[in-house]
């Protein structure tokens, strides 16, 4: 299936979705100014994604910021996880965060608990 | 009230309920319509001016998501004063003060809402205004699963996380404007 690419903005996250290639991530900046409009070609991808998903998906997510309106549409992506490793793919997600944001990596754990999915929580320094 | 006495009126609010704020420093002054665009610059001015400052980093990130999600609300709910039949390409309007002190920062917000409006939000913020910090936890989860979100953002998400972000009480106050419209006063303080 095509890759979907979106180059980051300064109110908008770099995507990632290329199975060819294994790699799915979403990192950057989240605040964009119509959150469902930026997020419907992410989410359609995973659904067609989730018909033929790798037998293991590593999703990276490295986010330095996210408001609200954005924290719903990531649980919708996650939500679409949980259902292709309910089919029985091995998925994790990889929760990326700079290591003094201890608010970033409580939104990680605060997804775990509300997601049937493994998470790897990984901290970085700049 | 004319639309002139209006203008005057944010800025005197502010001043009648928090007055103390003229003893500190002024990071913004704002008073205008509140688009997307001034959101993400009065955004990046606060975070380059604290950064330049050397304040603590989380303490930058969490100021920079009140600053977001504040201006937000008065880009998606708050009215302006736009023909009633093209409000809905207007964004909202209000008045913005950021200010800093030895100890805090203060955001404080001043915009109209319809009265009906008015009254959700009240029961919203009473409502998350005694609860602890797992209920906050357990109300945002609570929101985010099953919460009403539109293109206009919503759920209360936004509030919410800023009373778990804090640890304090929303300040806020209720004014009368007219018939049709209540002033929503905010006032968001974060320890440093």
């Amino acid at each position: 299936m095509a890759a979907l690419r979106i180059e980051p903005a300064d109110d908008t996250p770099l995507i990632v979705l290329n199975r060819e290639e294994e790699q799915f991530e979403i990192s950057g900046k989240s605040m964009p100014e119509d959150v469902i409009d930026f997020y419907q070609p992410v989410l359609n991808w995973l659904t067609t994604y989730r018909s033929a998903p790798l037998d293991r998906t590593i999703f990276d997510i490295r986010l330095i910021y996210f408001n609200t309106a954005s924290s719903k549409l990531l649980l919708d992506v996650l939500m679409i996880l949980e259902e292709i490793s309910e089919q029985g793919h091995e998925v994790l997600v990889r929760w990326h965060s700079m290591t003094y944001d201890e608010d970033m990596q409580e939104a990680g754990r605060e997804y775990a608990d509300m997601v049937d999915l493994d998470f790897e929580y990984i901290t970085y320094d700049k | 009230m004319s639309m002139m006495d209006t203008v005057k009126g944010y800025f005197a609010l502010i001043n009648e309920y928090y007055s103390n704020l003229l003893e500190k420093e002024i990071i913004i002054a704002y008073d205008g319509d509140v688009t997307h665009q001034v959101m993400k610059a009065f955004t990046s001015l606060v975070e380059q001016k604290l950064i330049s400052e050397h304040e603590k980093e989380t303490v930058i990130r969490r100021l920079y998501h009140i600053l977001v999600e504040c201006l937000q609300n008065i880009n998606r709910h708050a009215e302006g004063f736009y023909p009633k039949e093209h409000e809905e390409d207007y964004p909202g309007r209000g008045a913005l003060l950021v200010s800093k002190s030895d100890d805090y920062y203060r955001v404080i917000t001043a915009n109209l809402v319809r009265k009906e409006h008015a009254a959700v939000l009240q029961t919203f913020l009473d409502k998350i205004n005694p609860l602890n910090r797992a209920e906050l936890n357990e109300y945002y989860k609570t929101q985010l699963m099953n919460g009403d979100l539109s293109s206009k953002g919503g759920a209360g998400l936004g509030f919410i996380d800023i009373r778990r972000k804090t640890s304090r009480k929303l300040d806020f106050h209720f004014v009368d404007f007219d018939g049709e419209y209540v002033f929503f006063l905010c006032n968001v303080t974060l320890s440093r």
